[in-house]
């Protein structure tokens, strides 16, 4: 079977962390690069992440890259009562056993586009600041992306206003720039990715799976885990790990076509991706849009990823 | 039992038509006053449907004011592809004998908010321009009004555009002073709430069929065929009538549930101008949030709506004036 | 005298010609490259007339092609502003055969900047987008850049609104980008370039003076079709030329970019209200009668 070559541009994070997993152990996908990306934390942190949580599970043969500090037109905020102090806290993890490569993210992005004989599918899941960068410097490349499925947004709600998700809250205009690229973009919403949770009960199927990649992943959803218990959500979302989800099996979701464009100059709803499901606004629809997951499908889907690794 | 003493704010429009019925007919409200309000169409139009209004259903000594022509800041945009060139979709009723008097919505509803001691409740079924005018001319008023209902804004997706409702969009900068003047209670009564009431056109000919087929009945008819070939023409063969339910939940506390929210009004999006942002509303995973000053509609008893319409029609049917 | 590295990044253009023209005269300046943006024509017109203009003014450069719209409207809504539908009111010039350079503009600017050792100028005249585009896409450009004289802009009144400028209005969020970079600038506001006019009269008997025949013709034709309209992006060359040409004062400016009655304005703290630090040299007066010795001086040169 053809493995679909994708990008992963993260912030991990716990969410992307098993993103991550999913990635690594799903025979669908084949992980080229990934890249990071201030967010859930500044970038030094969601890079070093990044690399401990590939080096815990032997992989080490990844480029992985560090990308933006800071975002187009306002200042970072990080979300560390989610994902803690050093942005992924929780489980003990080593210090990685690799570094990064010395290209920048949008440089390792561009560097593996150009030399792929395929089209790459990216899934970024922090900010959109290095794929809008990507975007606007490399528009002879984006006839080589077959599509961009990210994290972010959604069409009612919001994680970070009443309205907004935090990704596409922290950087706005980066996600507008990604949403007019005219590339084919899946974006996973809140409207989806809330029902992506993992349950206690599937956590310990998880540890008990007892390789690395289980007993990490259930640690983290120790973690994680807690945060949303606090906030009175059913389970553990892996909001995240939903970008990969839908490159692997988009049928795992239900799914809207619509426009999607940025609110930038709201009072109360900038950050918004507004969501155009009717029509009214006239606009070519540029999205298709996760309004619902198949659950169990989905843990299943990253249940036999996580056996796949070490 | 007294009477609840109430002013409809108004800007007809068909479904303001059969509000403003739903009103006439109930024996627990005590119309007071109705305020036109330039929105469904423009001043004129919605100043004489409600003159010929008040005619035909006998609302005798109900006074009618002179309201607001435009919006505060916003410019003005009308609903006729909805309504109507005339508001009333080509219906003609009866030109009325009296007119509108000269005083304005504003001193009007201060007037009759001191006359009702603390009881006085206002349906406002149009842009809030009226409204918007009278807090801030009278500070003392928002504490003299029991309750306002407001048919307007969305708790989720919206008509004119995806998150933005006709009456709330057409004068935002109205609308939020009113949801943030201190009215004690605010009754948001959305989209997502009147959408609950959304029903094929056959199943309101048969809730309208009360009306009769005397002169009722044929107004009646004329306004349903007319909404059913708008509705047709939007690609929709369902259609609800938002007004109706507010003058219906007004007299009747178990049609409609609430929840309580801080709710603001974006003004200055290019995307959401206009957009009713619910703070504790649907999705919405943030804990820290102002403090509660509307009432979000949430759920509608639909039978209950029904058999309250169908009542009132046929309460009306004999009594209209041609 | 050791030259200085320069890039012109610009949308020619019939001022922008001329802008040209004065920075290929001047033995001072080693013009490490030209880059090409949209603006006053689609980027790909803008390109070829940056060949065909380097070919006729022999300028050997590498010639780098830039951005096709705002850095907020990528790719569905390109600008075309009219200057003549090719730029330079149908003004035909000799085809140039030099290809454009393999690199986009901000890969260029980037790469310019790591040979020149700090030393690099830019003198952007035209929108700001390319310079945004390579300051996002490498963070430590910042700290590679000598100077930036732009012109666009304006302290007072504006010419695509009543108080925007058209470089800075075609893209303000890039200009926010560059404005807030840190890299020392100057700004050639329009408020300061419409009084560098050199009447249409002078120019013709200026140009009696270029001895190439293409290069005088272009010139009468160019000129005849501006009229006596200034020609702005000369004076952000010239001021780089003959820095004291022009009086400057140091100002906090800032670009506003959600404002639909000012969008595109530059804010120009002229009188310390904000109490936020200069990140600008901005133009407050200009002599005239230097801009046109330099105009003739430039004739002789070719």
């Amino acid at each position: 079977m053809n493995k679909r070559p994708i990008i992963i541009d993260c912030d991990t994070g716990h969410d992307d962390a098993i993103a991550l997993l999913l990635a690594l152990g799903s025979p669908e996908v084949e992980l080229k690069a990934v890249t990071t990306t201030a967010g859930n934390n500044v970038v030094d942190k969601t890079f070093h992440n990044t690399l401990k949580v590939l080096s815990h599970i032997g992989v080490t043969d990844i480029p992985v890259a560090k990308g933006a500090e800071s975002f187009f037109f306002q200042p970072h905020k990080i979300a560390d009562h989610v994902h803690g102090d050093s942005g992924l806290d929780g489980p003990e993890l080593a210090e990685p056993s690799f570094g990064g490569v010395k290209l920048s993210a949008v440089e390792l992005i561009e560097k593996t586009v150009r030399e792929s004989a395929e089209k790459i599918t990216l899934c970024p899941m922090g900010p959109l600041t290095n794929i809008a960068t990507f975007v606007l410097s490399c528009p002879d490349l984006l006839p080589k992306i077959e599509r961009i499925s990210f994290m972010g947004g959604s069409a009612v709600g919001g994680n970070a206003s009443p309205v907004a998700e935090f990704n596409t809250w922290q950087d706005p205009e980066a996600a507008q720039i990604v949403l007019k690229s005219g590339v084919p973009i899946t974006m996973c919403s809140l409207d989806a990715t809330f029902d992506a949770y993992i349950t206690a009960e599937e956590k310990e199927r998880f540890r008990q799976i007892g390789n690395k990649a289980g007993i990490l992943t259930a640690e983290l959803l120790d973690f994680f885990g807690k945060f949303h218990a606090k906030v009175g959500n059913k389970g553990a979302p892996m909001h995240d790990a939903c970008a990969v989800a839908a490159v692997i099996n988009p049928a795992l979701f239900e799914m809207k076509r619509a426009n999607v464009s940025m609110d930038l100059n709201g009072t109360f709803t900038r950050g918004c991706t507004t969501t155009d499901i009717t029509g009214v606004t006239g606009r070519k629809q540029n999205c298709d849009v996760t309004f619902g997951v198949d659950r169990e499908a989905f843990v299943e889907l990253l249940y036999s990823a996580v056996k796949n690794l070490q | 039992m007294h009477k609840i003493p109430v002013i409809i704010d108004t800007d007809p429009g068909i479904d303001d038509f059969f509000a403003l019925a739903v009103a006439a007919a109930s024996d627990k409200l005590d119309i007071r006053a109705i305020t036109p309000v330039a929105g469904n169409q423009t001043y004129e139009k919605v100043c004489r449907n409600v003159e010929n209004i008040r005619q035909l259903f006998r609302m005798d000594g109900v006074r009618i004011a002179t309201g607001a022509k435009c919006p505060l800041v916003s410019a003005q945009r009308t609903a006729g592809n909805v309504h109507g060139e005339d508001g009333l979709g080509g219906v003609i009723l009866p030109k009325a004998q009296q007119k509108a008097e000269s005083t304005y919505a504003w001193d009007v509803i201060y007037e009759e908010a001191k006359r009702a001691q603390g009881r006085l409740q206002i349906a406002a079924l149009g842009p809030l321009t009226n409204i918007a005018i009278a807090v801030l001319k009278y500070p003392d008023l928002p504490s003299m009004i029991d309750k306002l209902f407001v048919m307007g804004g969305t708790n989720g997706f919206g008509n004119v555009s995806p998150y933005a409702e006709f009456n709330i969009w057409a004068d935002p900068h109205a609308a939020d002073i009113v949801f943030c003047c201190g009215i004690k209670t605010v009754n948001m009564v959305g989209l997502n709430l009147t959408r609950q009431a959304i029903l094929d056109i056959p199943e309101y000919r048969r809730v309208f069929s009360a009306a009769g087929d005397g002169p009722l009945g044929k107004i009646v008819t004329q306004l349903i065929d007319y909404l059913g070939t708008r509705a047709h023409g939007l690609g929709n063969t369902a259609m609800t009538l938002h007004d109706a339910i507010v003058t219906a939940a007004m007299s009747d506390d178990k049609l409609i549930t609430y929840f309580p929210s801080y709710v603001r009004v974006e003004c200055q999006s290019e995307n959401a101008f206009g957009q009713t942002v619910v703070f504790a509303g649907n999705g919405n995973r943030v804990l820290e949030q102002g403090e509660p000053n509307v009432n979000v509609a949430d759920t509608l008893d639909l039978e209950r709506f029904k058999s309250t319409l169908s009542a009132s029609l046929e309460k009306l049917k004999g009594r209209v004036a041609l | 005298m050791e030259k200085r590295p320069i890039i012109i990044d610009t949308d020619p253009g019939c001022d922008d010609f001329f802008a040209i023209m004065m920075a290929a005269a001047y033995e001072g300046f080693d013009i490490r490259a030209i880059t090409t943006v949209a603006g006053n024509a689609v980027v790909d017109v803008t390109t070829r007339n940056a060949l065909d203009i380097a070919k006729l003014l022999g300028i050997k450069t590498r010639i780098a092609k830039g951005a096709g719209s705002a850095m907020m409207h990528p790719f569905d809504e390109p600008a075309a502003f009219v200057h003549g539908l090719n730029g330079i009111g149908q003004v035909v010039l000799p085809r140039s055969e030099q290809k454009v350079d393999e690199m986009k503009a901000w890969d260029v600017i980037y790469d310019e900047a790591c040979k020149a050792d700090g030393q690099l100028e830019l003198i952007p005249v035209g929108p700001l987008t390319n310079v945004a585009i390579a300051l996002l896409k490498y963070p430590d450009l910042k700290d590679k850049i000598k100077r930036i004289t732009i012109m666009g802009g304006s302290t007072t009144i504006g010419n695509c609104l009543p108080y925007s400028e058209a470089n800075i209005f075609h893209d303000p969020y890039a200009a926010h980008l560059v404005f807030t970079s840190g890299i020392p600038l100057v700004m050639a506001g329009l408020d300061i370039t419409l009084t560098a006019l050199v009447p249409t009269d002078d120019i013709m008997k200026m140009s009696e003076d270029i001895k190439n025949k293409a290069v005088r013709d272009t010139v009468v034709q160019l000129a005849k079709i501006r009229g006596n309209e200034p020609f702005h992006d000369v004076v952000a060359v010239a001021s780089v030329i003959k820095e004291d040409i022009a009086e400057y004062k140091d100002y906090n400016v800032e670009i506003e970019y959600k404002s639909p009655l000012t969008y595109g304005r530059t804010i120009v703290d002229t009188t310390f209200t904000t109490g936020k630090a200069p990140n600008c040299r901005v133009m407050t007066g200009y002599n005239v009668e230097a801009h046109k010795t330099m105009f003739a001086d430039m004739m002789r040169k070719y």
